[in-house]
């Protein structure tokens, strides 16, 4: 079992479009240099498979099958696993048995320095100052998380934000798969 | 005394030919006569319903019926091509797998071509603690950048935003701030690095 890095961070992304899934994980040191980087083939169930599966297909899909095989394949055991969807959060702290959070910008008024916290009223989600120039972000937890929890992954964020942008690599991830995707239609042709 | 035959001859041969006289017979056929009720049989037009299981088809068992039938002495007797086995009614089934497969790529290395976006944080710092010179006004603000490691380094016209290409290679941590900004009269813009925590001149 790997030790968990702790200059390391772990963003997964699962994408649903057009009836096919897909997702892909980064695990990047704390300047957003990827470390690793993994994505599944996209993924179109058959007529048989949705009605054998139904309701649950996507559910199944999203929640288990490509996350679960993605977090196995990351080989490095990073400090945090980040997403940014919230039926995602549960299921990945359940695999990954680590500390997990869904990370997002926000239009919140910057909060007086980095490193200050403000509860948002919901239960586990909070409003983090990560630097001094840019809105908080908002950071969701699993309810009822352990204060020590908290504090340890702001500190981690905090730290991490004074050498990359932490919500960035979402949207590289995002490039990544579209590049991935062409590349694949291309090769069809 | 004249007979009754005689009478008969008599008065045959004057009449000869112009009365036609026919025998009638009284006896009256016997009827026939019909039932028209039906007697109603009932058949049952459904078979019983028989379930086989599928697993039964797919184990090829069916076909060793062959062996019971003794094709081979037939096949032995027959000049040319010898018989291949055949069994009526063999069906095969297809599996079909409930498992949906995920198939992982790595893509590392061609990842780390794609370069880091930097967006543009010069609202985020008050217009009187921007660091600036005599005749120079600040356009955009970008941090974190690690600069030792920067390769190349392209602004997005589209929206603003910074793209960096890393060196990968290098190990330095050291983060710092950029400003684009332009000095009146001047056509071209023009970038400062900073140490993180001076961008503003609090």
């Amino acid at each position: 079992m790997p030790v968990a890095d702790n200059n390391s961070l772990a963003y997964i992304i699962i994408e649903a479009e057009e009836g096919s899934f897909r997702g892909a994980v980064l695990a990047s040191d704390l300047r957003g240099i990827p470390v690793d980087f993994r994505y599944t083939e996209p993924i179109r169930p058959t007529k048989l498979e949705k009605v054998l599966y139904g309701n649950a297909l996507e559910v199944y899909l999203k929640e288990e099958l490509i996350l679960e095989s993605l977090i196995r394949a990351v080989e490095a055991k990073p400090a945090l696993w980040i997403c940014r969807e919230q039926n995602l959060l549960a299921p990945l702290r359940f695999f990954t048995k680590s500390k997990a959070i869904m990370l997002m910008n926000s239009n919140h008024h910057p909060l007086d320095s980095a490193g200050d916290i403000e509860s948002t009223g919901e239960n586990g989600v909070y409003f983090v100052q990560a630097d001094s120039v840019s809105a908080p972000l908002k950071i969701t937890f699993q309810p009822n998380v352990a204060e020590n929890e908290v504090k340890f992954v702001v500190n981690l964020l905090v730290n991490a934000s004074q050498t990359m942008e932490l919500t960035e690599p979402f949207s590289r991830m995002q490039k990544a798969l579209r590049t991935i995707a062409t590349e694949i239609q291309g090769d069809g042709k | 005394m004249v007979n009754r035959e005689d009478i008969r001859k008599y008065f045959s041969r004057y009449f000869l030919g112009r009365i036609p006289v026919h025998s009638f017979c009284f006896s009256m056929h016997k009827m026939n006569v019909l039932n028209l009720n039906r007697n109603i049989e009932v058949y049952k037009g459904v078979a019983k319903a028989r379930i086989i299981s599928p697993l039964q088809f797919s184990c090829g068992k069916l076909a060793c019926v062959n062996s019971s039938m003794k094709m081979k002495s037939l096949s032995a007797k027959i000049k040319g091509d010898k018989i291949k086995s055949y069994a009526p009614g063999e069906i095969k089934s297809k599996e079909v797998s409930l498992k949906i497969a995920v198939h992982l790529r790595k893509w590392r290395k061609q990842f780390a071509l794609l370069p880091q976006e930097r967006r543009n944080r010069l609202s985020f710092i008050p217009i009187n603690e921007r660091v600036t010179e005599k005749n120079e006004f600040n356009l955009a603000y970008f941090q974190p950048i690690i600069h030792d490691n920067v390769s190349k380094l392209v602004l997005n016209k589209q929206n603003g935003s910074l793209f960096i290409w890393y060196n990968s290679i290098n190990r330095s941590f050291d983060p710092k701030g950029l400003y684009m900004y332009k000095r009146l009269g001047d056509k071209d813009i023009d970038w400062r690095w900073i140490e993180i925590g001076s961008q503003s001149k609090n």
